[in-house]
């Protein structure tokens, strides 16, 4: 059944669908909704899921940690600083292999204060050891959850689905809602390898002495890695079920191009359009969606260059002292390549402001004229 | 989204889990790895945590420990109020009587008429409004009565032979107590029937004769002899009583107070109580249309609604304030309601007879200094003489105590007999009680002297301190005292520490308003001697004593077994067991600080 409905309504329905047993979250913008959306259901009886009030986004993701190790499928949302207030518990959250659904909804990081979209409040969070898969539209933003909770729980890893602030959260859009009996072969019950049992009473996470921490991040590691394979199995199983699904990155425009657009998020939908009357115009431009941002798509993204000279990534984030972390880690993940385009990294649209057709176009114009880019950080429509 | 109504009643269909926990047997129980592949995923202690005890890192150390609410330590009669409103929680209602009835035979009579200083001392009050201790003691008493409860007769030996002489609150207070320790109690009582001010003295719309005879009669089953006109100084002396090992002598104050101005003795007028007296015994009173009733105690409140419930008109004369009234604020507001005229700072000088008039001659007054009582002197303003008329004039002054009949020997001071603490007189082996040795002259005060003589004439005849006891059983500083308390001193121990508002953690309150008994309009009311308020209904009864704090008292509302992060608050079967696991307990104080009614006591742990 298709219904109009906001990335935040989509996001509650991913939820509803996931039959999660446990939410807990404190209000932001703009998350909020989301929440609301589902404490008013389980307030009113109608969604069976216990719902942990609590002061913090601290608290939200530390409570989520004892249900999950208690084993149970568990849900939070947040927002910006909620998401950073949450950073020590999310490191936690992955250390203990705790498979537990964050919806982030991207905001930036005051000050100056603003509650609009910016990149900066997920991607801090790069090094916590989350999952991180980043949303195009209502309809992806509902699928992703869903496969979320899969993939979580096969390799243990907490999952971040981040969606723009307003672009999706507050704006409708018809979306494609399944049916829980379309879901439930999908998403079976979680299957915790280690849960609490209070008749053989265990303690979780104890120290691990310098004799063994190492090899504790080495599993880590050795779970992210696994990731590629499952979450592309998953969504084959998705596609199939669903009729629809997401790559780890996803490649439009011509077959063999000579110039790359790399974008995350709703900057994609727009780019779409601007490549498509690009080529129309005669150039040989290509896009490249990235949804995975963790672990990063290294191969995937190498397998689409397809011996193209120059690649433009737009940035709506900052490492200060860097510049844009999608082209900072891209440029990374090429060096070791004998075989590499030319990076040329812009940052837009922090704090909320448009990415217009107009300055995508003007990325891909100057990528088009200059042969190298004439300083690290391209700034788009900075007014000087 | 939320009118969606169809897709999410798929929710509550029941989820099979396929849950398959490892359980420890299953895991590999290694100390050692060679490495990685042989770890377990995270790092888990296949053993627990018990070895560490923590519980030696304490400094302090948290114990449970009841302490006196301040209503209990307020009550005249010593009683255990908070205990009683829990089993009214639990919907325990006989319970909540029999343990009322361990310190006070008279709950329908103290649930009626006490002026109730427990609520006036209630933590509650300072936090929206106090509980309506009072009401829940009256609903407790009327529901026992439905029943037809009554205090069971504990067998035992005989012990002695005990006289009391008096019928009033005082008189039967000791009566009951001393016959549940098995005395033989005979009560002489003056009038024709047993109560003393209790009957004579309180009218039947605020104390129906029927809860009074109830109440009485309920002391009467457990053996206590009353013999009624018997008048002592007359018919009895103290000679006749040798058979008695003791004596209890509770007489009262009956004799109304002159106001000692010319004309009071006149033609046509009244004491205040001569006349409740003569309403309560049922006579027929003849009273003209316009009464004048002078005073502000809560005798001149019951003559001029009962004048009033006679169909004629009341004015009270007061030389205070209202401020200043010592009537009880309630009675006065439905005095007021029922057409009692108040008229404030007048003070009658001269009562002159004009044909079948009275005339009084008054001065206006004004407050000056605070007295002896704390209350604003009245002073006269200078020639603001003034009259008013009036067919009759009631004095409603103050009551005091008889004494011409008194044995030699008795010390009186202060216009009342002198006794110990214990009650004891001058004389071996008589004691005395009630508004005979008090100028707290309450109910409440009564009842409570009675319990204290029984105690006290018990030890005396057991060759016991009678002193020492009282003071083991006072409750928080006394003077009141619970005699269960002497007799089982080890169910239900409590610190003499009475629990203020400060050290109650209210986060844990919401605020709720007090529930009140319903009373019919004044016009009604006036019509006659019928009850004015009513009874709480059950679920009424149920929801005040909900709002109670429970100070000092576990209610085992769990919140230290929620809060305690060593898991060291014990339970069995569901219930709190009240104590502290202390091999784990850090002495972090967290449960003593979220004790919402200051159960909890911290103590610095010694080494």
């Amino acid at each position: 059944m298709k219904r109009v409905i906001t990335g935040n309504q989509a996001v509650a329905y991913g939820v509803i669908l996931s039959r999660v047993d446990v939410i807990s979250a404190y209000p932001i913008t703009p998350q909020t909704t989301i929440i609301e959306e589902l404490s008013e259901l389980i307030a009113n009886g109608r969604l069976n899921t216990r719902f942990l009030k609590v002061e913090s986004e601290h608290s939200a993701m530390a409570a989520l940690i004892g249900a999950s190790t208690g084993g149970v499928r568990c849900f939070t949302a947040t927002s910006s600083h909620g998401l950073a207030y949450m950073h020590e518990m999310l490191h936690w959250a992955s250390g203990a292999r705790l498979p537990i659904v964050l919806v982030n909804v991207n905001r930036a990081i005051a000050p100056p204060w603003n509650i609009w979209s910016d990149q900066s409040d997920s991607l801090s969070q790069r090094d916590t050891g989350w999952i991180q898969l980043y949303c195009e539209n209502n309809q992806e933003v509902l699928d992703t959850v869903l496969q979320a909770y899969r993939i979580a729980e096969s390799v243990k890893l907490p999952v971040m689905v981040v969606l723009d602030a307003y672009v999706l959260s507050h704006t409708s859009e018809p979306v494609e809602i399944p049916t829980m009996e379309e879901v439930d072969p999908f998403l079976l019950p979680y299957c915790p390898e280690y849960a609490i049992d209070t008749q053989e009473p265990m303690a979780f996470s104890t120290i691990a002495t310098p004799e063994y921490f190492l090899e504790f991040r080495y599993k880590l590691q050795k779970a992210m890695e696994q990731v590629p394979d499952i979450a592309k199995k998953v969504n084959d199983e998705f596609r199939s079920r669903f009729g629809r699904g997401y790559g780890a990155i996803e490649r439009y425009g011509k077959e063999e191009a000579e110039i790359l657009l790399m974008t995350s998020g709703t900057v994609t939908s727009t780019s779409r359009i601007v490549i498509h009357k690009l080529i129309e115009r005669g150039y040989s431009v290509a896009g490249i969606k990235i949804k995975r941002f963790r672990p990063f798509p290294s191969e995937e993204i190498y397998d689409e260059i397809k011996g193209a000279k120059k690649l433009a990534v737009i940035d709506r984030n900052l490492s200060a002292g860097v510049g844009g972390i999608f082209a900072h880690e891209l440029r990374a993940s090429l060096y070791s390549r004998e075989k590499r385009p030319q990076v040329f990294g812009f940052i837009s649209g922090l704090g909320g402001r448009d990415i217009t057709p107009e300055l995508i176009e003007e990325a891909i114009q100057y990528t088009v004229d200059h042969p190298q880019p004439e300083e690290e950080i391209l700034w788009l429509g900075l007014k000087k | 989204m939320i009118q969606d109504s169809k897709r999410y009643a798929l929710c509550f269909v029941p989820f099979a889990k396929l849950i398959r926990i490892h359980r420890i047997s299953e895991m590999t129980n290694q100390l050692t790895f060679k490495g990685a592949s042989e770890m377990p995923m995270i790092s888990v202690s296949f053993g627990n945590m018990e070895w560490n005890k923590t519980g030696a890192w304490r400094a302090q150390r948290p114990f449970y420990e009841d302490k006196t609410p301040p209503c209990s330590a307020a009550c005249p009669v010593g009683n255990d109020i908070v205990a009683f409103i829990q089993k009214i929680t639990e919907g325990d209602f006989e319970g909540a009587w029999s343990l009322i009835k361990e310190e006070n035979p008279f709950p329908g009579i103290c649930g009626r008429v006490c002026f109730h200083p427990c609520e006036s001392k209630c933590n509650r009050g300072a936090y929206d409004e106090p509980i309506a201790i009072h009401a829940l003691e009256r609903f407790v008493s009327d529901f026992a009565s439905t029943l037809n409860k009554k205090i069971e007769k504990v067998p035992g030996i005989r012990k002695g032979k005990i006289a009391i002489i008096g019928s009033g609150p005082a008189g039967m207070s000791c009566a009951y107590h001393l016959a549940k320790l098995h005395y033989g109690v005979t009560v002489f009582e003056s009038s024709s029937s047993a109560g003393g001010m209790l009957r004579m003295g309180i009218p039947s719309y605020r104390l129906p004769k029927d809860v009074l005879d109830r109440e009485l009669s309920e002391i009467q089953a457990l053996g206590v002899e009353i013999r009624t006109g018997i008048p002592y100084g007359e018919n009895l002396k103290l000679d006749d009583l040798k058979d008695y090992q003791a004596t209890f002598i509770a007489t009262g104050a009956h004799r109304g107070r002159g106001l000692n101005i010319p004309g009071e003795k006149g033609k046509s007028g009244f004491g205040g109580l001569d006349l409740l007296r003569k309403i309560n015994l049922g006579n027929r009173v003849k009273l003209s249309d316009k009464i004048a009733i002078i005073g502000g105690g809560n005798t001149a409140i019951d003559v001029a609604r009962s004048v009033i419930r006679l169909g004629k008109k009341a004015t009270i004369l007061y030389r205070r304030s209202k401020e200043e009234m010592p009537a009880f604020e309630d009675e006065m507001v439905e005095a007021i309601e029922e057409g009692v005229k108040i008229r404030y700072l007048v003070n009658p000088i001269r009562i002159q007879q004009k044909d079948n008039m009275k005339r009084l001659e008054c001065l206006r007054m004004e407050l000056g200094e605070k007295d002896e009582s704390g209350r604003r002197r009245p002073v006269p303003i200078p020639n603001s003489n003034f009259f008013i008329e009036a067919d009759t004039v009631i004095i409603a002054a103050g009551e005091e105590i008889e004494v011409s009949f008194l044995p030699k020997g008795m010390e009186k001071r202060d216009g009342v007999v002198l006794t110990q603490r214990d009650g004891s007189t001058g004389i071996k082996g008589i004691f005395a009680g009630g508004d005979l040795t008090s100028n707290q002259r309450t109910v409440a005060h009564a009842i409570g002297s009675g319990k204290r003589a029984a105690l006290a004439i018990d030890c005396y005849l057991q060759g016991k301190d009678a002193e020492e006891a009282i003071r083991h059983v006072l409750i928080g500083e006394g003077p009141s005292l619970s005699i269960f308390r002497h007799f089982h001193p080890e169910e239900r121990p409590m610190n003499s520490h009475v629990v203020t508002f400060e050290e109650l953690n209210t986060d844990y309150f919401e605020t709720s308003k007090r529930r009140r008994e319903q009373r019919g309009p004044a016009k009604k009311r006036i019509k006659g001697f019928g009850e004015v308020t009513s009874t709480f209904a059950e679920s009424i009864a149920l929801e005040e004593a909900e709002r109670c704090f429970s100070c000092g008292t576990c209610n085992g509302c769990e919140n230290c077994y929620v809060f305690c992060p060593d898991a060291s608050i014990m339970k069995t079967e569901e219930i709190l067991s009240h104590q502290v696991d202390y091999d784990f307990c850090k002495g972090c104080g967290i449960c003593f600080s979220e004790c919402p009614r200051g159960a909890i006591s911290l103590k610095e742990e010694a080494r």
